[in-house]
């Protein structure tokens, strides 16, 4: 359980198919609970909130551990997932790029083609199901980049709840176009003046608003981290995409991957991807964070290059802070990683040797979307990048009869404008002239 | 605890004879809020220094954090603006110890628990509780006020180190919170428990529904056995007169913040007079 590679040559055992029916993320690790009943995963988690919202964190918790139990629950979300989203999600197995790279086998997990767009529409639909099933009368929600909040609008939409998205100022200007489709989709988009007007100033409006409507109002939080029970939760309703994976991978080669990649901003597409395989010490799980310009305070969001251990937004876990506990502005080129706190069951795999983090770097990020686009037709998120851009590094230093599987957690629609002025192109920038001057009809 | 052995001493002593005094005037006492560094560190003297002559009972200094959950716009622009100008955790405890030297009124710090986590003296590895407590104790602070650490957490004994570096863990709770909650806040707690009017950030007037909130302190009163303050859409003398009877303390923040930014410092004088219930 040190979450090394395994001896090139040696095969991992096929495995078995998860048991049926269980479609929650694993609940215990080397005999630690995931997490305790009070929502710690070793040191992190936990629930460090104001009082006033013990009462709603209690009922949510008691509900939700009551609800997913129950089989008609876990079909009527499947059914969702299934006829609303698009699961499964293919498993793709990249002959261009693995042939480019020249080394180990790369799957695609393509989460970019549910609704949405992004694999953030599992847990939104799971939680607005649960939210319905608590006789909640309104979501909310924070959004970064602006694909939680589409995603929590669309379902909000789906289930008839009114919804507010409280999103940074920061961020309402880079990503107007997701909320354009908020809007659309009926939600009320706050921009957040606060602090950094960036996503954790989101998180914490959204807390605020709890705290003032915390009876009748569904707090929809958009990754594996927070006060307990959402960082289970999440995971839980995230957990799905590896058990496919699973499936998919024992179709198609009959075997178990050697290691799996994924981007980590809060976590919850990685902790999503890697809890079916915690239990499975052949397969090394890589988490990549976001490096930004580079590794100084302030120019990056990668909480193991730098971070402590902190208690802030209602759970312990590592965060980019200055000396005096203060949260440190962050950066990365893919605003959904652009966050200065990580989910609490990753700092405890990380401690445990079970998930390796590493970080890419903006400028290996842009390189990663290229290639990935001209190798196999596949626009990937900034997000989703991050975790090719290290695919690129690893797959060539492993054998060919390796298997890599890389999540590719969303599609890269969204990141037209940052991937145009990135790429400095100049016909972008010069159609969106005209059509602001109205030159354009 | 035994109350022999931890009968408290020096500022914590100090904080429990104001309860005793405002118990047998049968008044209910003023605890007003800075939040330090806002507008700057020289007018944060000024305040306190305005407070201690106004005749208030107790001073509550945050130490501005970066994402302060509990707080509404009007505090949480203050933080952010304190630590723009580059306020830190060590000059905050150089000023209560500067003003807890000059005046007699008993100050406590607020602040979010990262900011106690984190905190190591200079030159010193070991971050947390133990460091902090024993800094603010010091510094001649009275207790810890950190809304956002829950009785159940009790990250690094908290409410024991705070006692053994004479500082009472203050508590805050809230109209929602069950009976088995304020329990555990009863067992942690001592000096007084902070309970907020509604549900909901700081600072915003909403008119306070006195016969539930009425309700709530008897039950906080009930179970914790301790001296309860009211805080929350606090900002009228007719308020504070208004719980006699029903809790000890009224606690006034962001209203204050208001005065002081619209109307300046002699106004923030004359309300702070007025709330104090004081004639001259």
């Amino acid at each position: 359980m040190n979450g090394k590679k395994a001896k090139s040559g040696q095969r991992p055992p096929v495995p078995k198919s998860p048991p049926a029916g269980k479609f929650w993320g694993l609940e215990e690790l080397d005999g630690v609970p995931l997490p305790d009943e009070r929502g710690h995963f070793g040191i992190y988690g936990g629930r460090y909130v104001p009082e006033m919202l013990a009462p709603a964190l209690e009922e949510l918790t008691e509900s939700y551990f009551r609800w997913r139990a129950r089989p008609e629950f876990q079909r009527e979300l499947e059914k969702l997932w299934e006829t609303y989203s698009c699961r499964p999600t293919p498993l793709y197995f990249a002959e261009n790029l693995t042939r480019h790279l020249g080394g180990a086998k790369i799957y695609l997990k393509q989460e970019g083609l549910g609704a949405t767009g992004a694999h953030k529409i599992n847990h939104c639909l799971g939680q607005a199901l649960l939210a319905s099933k608590m006789g909640k009368k309104r979501l909310i929600c924070e959004t970064g980049a602006g694909q939680h909040g589409l995603a929590t609008a669309t379902v909000a939409a789906r289930f008839g709840l009114p919804c507010t998205v409280y999103m940074g100022a920061v961020d309402m200007r880079r990503q107007a176009t997701n909320v354009f489709w908020m809007r659309q989709l009926g939600a009320t988009v706050v921009s957040v003046e606060e602090g950094t007007r960036t996503l954790k100033d989101a998180v914490n409006a959204a807390m605020k608003d709890w705290m003032w409507n915390v009876a009748e109002t569904y707090f929809l939080l958009g990754s594996a981290l927070g006060p307990h029970p959402y960082p289970a939760m999440v995971r839980d309703f995230q957990s799905v995409v590896g058990r496919e994976v699973r499936a998919q991978l024992e179709k198609a080669e009959g075997r178990l991957p050697d290691a799996v990649i994924a981007c980590v901003g809060g976590g919850s597409n990685s902790i999503g991807i890697f809890n079916e395989f915690l239990a499975e010490p052949q397969v090394e799980l890589v988490g990549v964070e976001a490096g930004g310009r580079s590794l100084k305070p302030g120019e990056h969001a990668a909480r193991f290059e730098g971070g402590r251990l902190g208690v802030v937004e209602g759970y312990k876990s590592y965060f980019l802070q200055d000396d005096d506990g203060q949260i440190q502005k962050t950066h990365s080129i893919s605003a959904g990683l652009d966050y200065a706190g990580i989910g609490p069951q990753l700092a405890w795999l990380r401690d445990q040797g079970r998930v390796r983090f590493v970080s890419a770097s903006d400028h290996e990020v842009i390189a990663a979307f290229q290639l990935l686009a001209r190798q196999e037709g596949i626009l990937s998120a900034l997000e989703a990048s991050h975790a090719i851009a290290y695919a690129m590094r690893y797959a060539p230093e492993l054998p060919a009869d390796k298997i890599v599987v890389v999540n590719l957690s969303g599609r890269g629609d969204k990141d037209i404008f940052i991937l145009a002025e990135a790429l400095k192109d100049p016909d972008w920038k010069a159609y969106c002239k005209d059509y602001a001057e109205g030159k354009i009809r | 605890m035994s109350p022999e052995a931890d009968r408290p001493q020096g500022r914590a002593a100090a904080l429990v004879e104001v309860f005793a005094r405002l118990r047998k005037d049968s008044r209910v006492g003023l605890m007003t809020h800075i939040v330090f560094g806002y507008p700057t560190v020289e007018a944060s003297r000024h305040l306190v220094d305005i407070m201690a002559r106004s005749g208030v009972d107790l001073i509550e200094v945050q130490l501005p954090f970066s994402d302060p959950t509990a707080d509404g716009p009007t505090i949480t622009h203050a933080c952010q603006k304190a630590l723009d100008r580059g306020v830190r955790v060590a000059d905050g405890l150089a000023f209560a110890r500067e003003v807890t030297k000059k005046y007699a009124v008993p100050i406590l710090f607020m602040s979010y628990f990262n900011v106690v986590f984190n905190y190591h003296e200079k030159g010193e590895a070991r971050r947390g509780v133990a460091a902090f407590a024993k800094a603010a104790a010091g510094a001649g602070a009275a207790g810890l006020i950190i809304p956002d650490l829950p009785p159940e957490e009790d990250q690094e004994r908290y409410p024991e180190t705070c006692r053994e570096h004479g500082l009472h863990p203050i508590y805050v709770t809230s109209p929602n919170v069950n009976d088995r909650r304020l329990e555990a806040i009863a067992k942690a707690a001592s000096g007084f428990v902070y309970a907020t009017s509604r549900t909901g950030t700081t600072g915003r007037e909403v008119q306070i529904a006195m016969e539930e909130l009425g309700r709530f302190l008897d039950r906080a009163h009930r179970l914790c056995k301790l001296p309860v303050a009211v805080g929350f859409s606090i900002s009228k003398r007719e308020q504070i007169e208004a719980l006699s009877g029903k809790a000890e303390m009224a606690v006034v923040g962001s209203h204050l913040i208001q005065v002081y930014e619209k109307l300046g410092l002699s106004a923030l004088e004359r309300e702070i007079r007025t709330l104090a219930g004081r004639k001259d």
